[in-house]
């Protein structure tokens, strides 16, 4: 069965079919064209799929996009069109933190979610470690990634 | 935010329309969903039940305290919201709700799915059992509480009848603290190996009451009344304490998986069981009291 619902991702409405089960992750991919968010695990396990929902980091594979309707979906492509999210994805190639960049849009999303609760430099390596804990990359690059978040936060913002 | 009706997925405004969905046909209730979702995909859960989304009844989230001490969780209160409450100092409830998964999950997951799902290994569950904590179940015919200890029956199995929603978790008032812990190998996004809750409650420096909960270390978690038994009574010393945890053996009916072996898992608890109740001390000392 399926219905028609609008979607509001990263400030513009889409008119979407859905059935019950249709995933977040699948509506941005293939009804929205929005291929950032990556399906890693589809079990919640490695946040490649990482969007915000209101401002809040979650994994677009554990949530029906009817689930969204009335809320307000941010992708990477959103985030990283100006403002801190920008800022966050030149760090990220500053610091050599993507490699495949499989798992980059995700914990970009994480991140932003981070910034958006903390002020300009308070984030700590626990508040850091904490946001991203969700997030694999099998590149294993963590360290890169440590440190492109940490500078994105000192960021004015 | 008004009722959704798109043919097998509901998400009901108020309770008493929430309860006439869950009456009317097989039904699955949808919390976070971090669960639900995946085991819709995997067909653990029937893929033709409807889906009811809970979110959008106001009256299932929130954290509040009574006059009187009684702390009341709606089941529908997300992880994340519980792990930084400022309601309530932290506890064995709200430590577990610390641990689940990473932040996404903890954004998503709520406390009520966390008992639902009834795992053996859930976070939440000792510290609801150690908190001698309530469970409110409701239906279009009528409200029933459940005590924690009396909920889960198996891996996975509860006492809820499927037209029923858990709707409250009901915390009696006491003067006690409590902690939780658990062992994984990765701190974070990995499943309790085992894990112990401790609740202690103290008067002129004697420990009066004590309950000890155990997660992944039998069917379902479990209360481990000799080690409790042995708290009470005592000034809560190290030689005391020690013998108590040991006793958590009594109870402890852990099996071999791909967590942990049976004899692993045995060796861990006492020394987790050892250091619960010493974080429930301190808490307790601390004069975070409730
Ligand atoms: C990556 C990942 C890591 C995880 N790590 C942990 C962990 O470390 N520790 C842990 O304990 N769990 C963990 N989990 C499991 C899960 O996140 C938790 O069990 C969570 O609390 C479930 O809550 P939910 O609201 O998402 O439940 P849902 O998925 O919405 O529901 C779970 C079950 O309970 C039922 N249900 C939900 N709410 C109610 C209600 N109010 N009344 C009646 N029935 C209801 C649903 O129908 C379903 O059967 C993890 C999950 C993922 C995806
Ligand atoms: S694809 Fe969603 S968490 Fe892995
Ligand atoms: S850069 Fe390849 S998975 Fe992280």
């Amino acid at each position: 069965m399926t219905a028609r619902m609008t979607l509001r991702v990263n400030g513009s409405d889409h008119d979407i079919a859905v059935a019950p089960d249709t995933l977040l992750l699948d509506a941005l991919r293939y009804e929205c064209g929005l291929t950032g968010a990556k399906l890693g695990c589809g079990t919640g396990d490695c946040g490649a799929c990482t969007v915000t929902v209101d401002g809040e980091a979650v994994n677009s594979c554990l949530m029906y996009v009817l689930e969204c309707e009335g809320h307000s979906v941010e992708t990477v492509e959103g985030v990283t069109a100006g403002g801190i999210g920008a800022i966050v994805a030149e760090e990220f190639v500053k610091a050599d933190a993507v490699q495949c960049g499989f798992c980059s849009p995700g914990i970009i999303m994480s991140t932003c979610a981070l910034l958006a609760r903390t002020e300009p430099g308070a984030a700590t390596d626990e508040d850091i470690k904490e946001a991203l804990a969700g997030n694999l990359c099998r590149c294993t690059g963590y360290l890169p990634i440590l440190d492109a978040v940490r500078r994105a936060s000192g960021a004015p913002r | 935010m008004s009722e959704l009706d798109v043919g097998g997925y509901r998400r009901p405004d108020n309770l008493s329309e929430l309860l006439t969905l869950l009456d009317r046909r097989p039904a699955s209730v949808l919390a976070g969903g971090t669960d639900l979702v995946v085991m819709r995909a995997d067909g653990t859960v029937d893929r033709a039940h409807d889906i009811v989304d809970i979110k959008g009844v106001p009256d299932l989230r929130g954290i509040s305290l009574d006059a009187d001490g009684t702390l009341t969780i709606g089941a529908a209160t997300s992880l994340r919201e519980l792990a930084k409450t400022t309601v309530i100092p932290p506890n064995a409830i709200t430590d577990g709700a610390a641990l689940v998964g990473g932040w996404q999950t903890r954004a998503r997951g709520t406390i009520g799915g966390n008992i639902c799902r009834a795992s053996p290994a859930g976070d939440t569950l000792p510290g609801v059992l150690a908190a001698d904590a309530q469970l409110e179940l409701a239906s279009t015919t009528g409200t029933r509480l459940v005590p924690g200890h009396d909920f889960f029956t198996g891996p996975g199995r509860t006492v809820r009848e499927p037209d029923e929603l858990l709707t409250r978790i009901i915390v009696p008032a006491s003067f006690g603290a409590s902690a939780y812990l658990r062992f994984t190998y990765r701190l974070a996004m990995d499943l309790a190996v085992v894990g112990v809750a401790a609740h202690l409650e103290i008067e002129n420096g004697r420990c009066v009451a004590a309950r000890v909960a155990l997660g992944a270390a039998a069917a379902t978690p479990v209360l481990a009344p000799d080690a409790a038994d042995a708290l009470v009574g005592t000034e809560l010393d190290e030689a005391s304490v020690e013998a108590a945890a040991q006793l958590v053996l009594n109870t402890a009916t852990p099996i071999d998986d791909g967590r942990g072996s049976r004899a692993h898992r045995r060796t861990v608890l006492p020394v987790l069981a050892k250091r619960a109740i010493g974080i429930a001390l301190e808490r307790a000392r601390g004069g975070h009291q409730r």
